[in-house]
C-alpha cells in the first residue's frame, strides 16, 4: 500500500471544513482516530473556526472505509442513509452533515461527517468502581431506548426506500442470512466446515412468525452508545441496521453483555413495558446463533485478504482469526454440538 | 540453528511489551501494540503445535467420511428406491485414505484443506437432498459429521483462543 494515504491529514480536513462551513478561518485543534470499533474507521475532528468575526467550535466526526475497504458487506452511503433517516425520528442518533464521494477533498473518499454528540461510549469509564447504580440507570434508558427502535415507524422515516422489506414471516432472518452468506461466499475463503453447518441450522430453523417487522439496530452493545449522566444521549453503530425481527437486537445485546448494565430480567421489563412488545427468549438463542454466522461472514474472509503480496496490520489478523474462531466454537455450543 | 523460533519470538515479545509499548502514548498504537503481541502469542502456539494439529485433525476427517462412506455402501446394496441418493453421496464423498503423516506445516495445511473442501462438499449436497433435515438415515450423517466438526474446532480452539475478542464490557 506504499504511497496511499492511510491516516486522514488533519491540513486537508481543514480545507475541506473551510468550504463546507464557508469559514473565513479554520483550526483543526484536535484529530484522533477511534479505538475499538472495527468494521470502518471513526475519526473524531475539534474544530475553531470563524465567519464574519463570529467564532465557532464543533465537535464532528468522520466515517470513513478502511483503504482496503469496510469490514461489513455493507456501503457507507447506506450506513449514512440510515442515521440521516433515523435522525427524523424520536431515535437519538448524531447529526448527519455531508456524504462525500470524490478523494481529492480530504485524500481519502467514500467519508461521510456527523457532529459529535457530547458525551462518552467508554465501558471503562461505566464500569468503574462506584457507578453500579449509574450503570443500572443506563441499562434500563438503554432498554427503553431499545423500544423506541422496534416501535419507530419505519416507512415514514424513508428506511423503506433503500432496506429491503421482509414479506414472510421467515424473511425476516433468512433476506439477511442470504445477505452475509453471499458475501461470505463471494470471499472465496478456505473451506470451512463449521460455517455450513450454522448457516445449514440457521436456514432450518428460521423463525416461521415474527411479533412486528421493526427496524433492527443490528449491533446492540456497550461501546455502541454514548451516555451523559445517567441518559443514553445518541445510538451509534448502525452499519448492521435492517428492518427484521426485534429479538434480534436483544441477541447481539447480550452476546455483547448488556446484562453486566444491569440483571436482564430489570431490562427486559423496561423494554416491554416501552414497547409492548414480548421478550422471547427461544427467539433470541435462535439469533445468538445468527449473530455468530454473521461475525464469521464478515470477519473470516478477512484472513484471505492477508498475504505476503498484500499486507495488513495486526489488528486484521486478530480480528481475522479471534473473531470468527470463537463465533464458530460459541455458535455450535449452541446449537447442541 | 540457534536461537530457536520459539525463542526469538519470545524475545520479540518481551522487547514489544517491556519496551516500545510502555513508550507508546497513542490510544490506537497501544491497540495496535497489543494486537501484535496476542499475533505473536498465536504464532508461539502454532509453531509448537500446528503439524501435529493439522495431521490429527486430517486423519479425523479421512476417518469420518470412510465412516460414512461404509454406511452408503451398506444402504446401497440394501437396494430399493433409496439407491441413486446412496450412490450420489458416494460419489461426494470420494475415497480419502488418512496418508502417512505431514513433514512439513505446508503439506500437512494442504492435506487439510484439500478434506475440508470434501466435507464441505457433503454437507452442502445434505442440504440440497434433504433441506428439512427429515431423512432420518441421512440425519444420522449429518449428525456424524457435525460431532466431528465440533471435534474440529475444539482442536483449534487453544491456537486462537489468546486473539478471542471479547465484545462484552471489559473484554480485550
Amino acid at each position: 500500500m506504499a504511497g496511499e494515504q492511510r491516516d486522514l491529514d488533519e491540513g486537508r480536513i481543514a480545507g475541506y471544513l473551510t468550504e463546507r462551513l464557508g469559514a473565513d478561518s479554520l483550526d483543526v485543534t484536535s484529530l484522533r482516530r477511534n479505538v475499538g470499533g472495527m468494521s470502518r474507521e471513526t475519526w473524531f475532528a475539534e474544530v475553531h473556526w470563524a465567519r464574519s468575526g463570529q467564532q465557532h467550535d464543533d465537535s464532528l466526526t468522520f466515517r470513513v472505509d478502511h483503504p482496503e475497504g469496510s469490514v461489513v458487506p455493507v456501503s457507507l452511503e447506506r450506513e449514512y442513509q440510515t442515521f440521516r433517516a433515523i435522525g427524523t425520528s424520536s431515535v437519538p442518533v448524531a447529526q448527519t452533515l455531508w456524504y462525500e464521494d470524490d478523494p481529492e477533498l480530504v485524500g481519502r473518499a467514500p467519508f461521510y461527517v456527523r457532529r459529535t454528540v457530547p458525551g462518552s461510549a467508554s465501558a471503562g469509564q461505566l464500569f468503574a468502581p462506584g457507578n453500579e447504580n449509574r450503570r443500572q440507570k443506563i441499562g434500563v434508558d438503554l432498554a427503553e431506548k431499545l423500544a423506541a427502535v422496534h416501535t419507530m415507524d419505519w416507512r415514514a422515516a424513508g428506511l423503506a426506500e433503500f432496506m429491503r422489506v421482509p414479506e414472510r414471516p421467515e424473511d425476516h432472518a433468512l433476506f439477511e442470512l442470504e445477505h452475509y452468506e453471499r458475501s461470505y461466499r463471494a470471499a472465496q475463503p478456505e473451506p470451512m466446515p463449521v460455517v455450513e453447518v450454522l448457516l445449514s441450522w440457521l436456514k432450518r430453523n428460521a423463525p416461521g412468525d415474527v411479533q412486528r417487522t421493526s427496524l433492527v439496530w443490528g449491533d446492540v452493545g456497550v461501546g455502541n452508545f454514548i451516555y451523559a449522566g445517567d441518559e443514553v444521549v445518541a445510538l451509534t453503530d448502525w452499519e448492521q441496521a435492517h428492518l427484521g425481527d426485534p429479538m434480534k437486537d436483544w441477541a447481539s445485546a447480550l452476546w455483547r453483555g448488556v446484562d453486566a448494565l444491569a440483571p436482564k430480567e430489570m431490562l427486559f421489563e423496561a423494554y416491554e413495558g416501552a414497547s409492548g412488545l414480548r421478550i422471547d427468549e427461544d427467539r433470541i438463542n435462535y439469533y445468538s446463533v445468527f449473530i455468530d454466522a454473521e461475525y464469521v461472514c464478515t470477519s473470516f474472509p478477512l484472513l484471505g485478504e492477508l498475504g505476503l503480496d498484500h499486507t495488513r496490520d495486526a489488528t486484521f489478523a486478530r480480528l481475522g482469526i479471534g473473531v470468527p474462531y470463537m463465533c464458530m466454537d460459541h455458535g455450535l455450543g449452541m446449537i447442541g454440538y | 540453528m540457534r536461537p530457536t523460533a520459539e525463542e526469538l519470538l519470545a524475545s520479540l515479545r518481551l522487547s514489544l511489551n517491556d519496551t516500545v509499548a510502555l513508550k507508546i502514548e497513542d490510544r490506537w498504537a497501544r491497540y495496535v501494540a497489543t494486537a501484535m503481541d496476542l499475533v505473536l502469542q498465536h504464532l508461539q502456539l502454532r509453531l509448537a503445535g500446528e503439524l501435529d494439529t493439522m495431521d490429527a485433525d486430517s486423519l479425523d476427517m479421512a476417518e469420518t467420511l470412510a465412516a460414512v462412506a461404509g454406511q452408503a455402501v451398506r444402504h446401497g446394496e440394501e437396494g430399493g428406491q433409496d439407491q441413486d441418493k446412496w450412490s450420489a453421496l458416494l460419489q461426494r464423498l470420494g475415497t480419502a485414505a488418512p496418508g502417512d503423516p505431514a513433514r512439513r506445516v505446508d503439506e500437512a495445511v494442504a492435506r487439510n484443506e484439500a478434506l475440508r473442501g470434501r466435507v464441505v462438499d457433503v454437507l452442502r449436497w445434505l442440504d440440497e437432498i434433504d433441506p428439512d433435515d427429515v431423512d432420518p438415515e441421512l440425519h444420522g450423517v449429518r449428525d456424524e459429521l457435525h460431532r466431528m466438526v465440533r471435534r474440529q474446532v475444539g482442536r483449534l480452539v487453544p491456537f486462537v483462543e489468546p486473539l478471542y475478542m471479547s465484545f462484552r464490557p471489559g473484554g480485550a
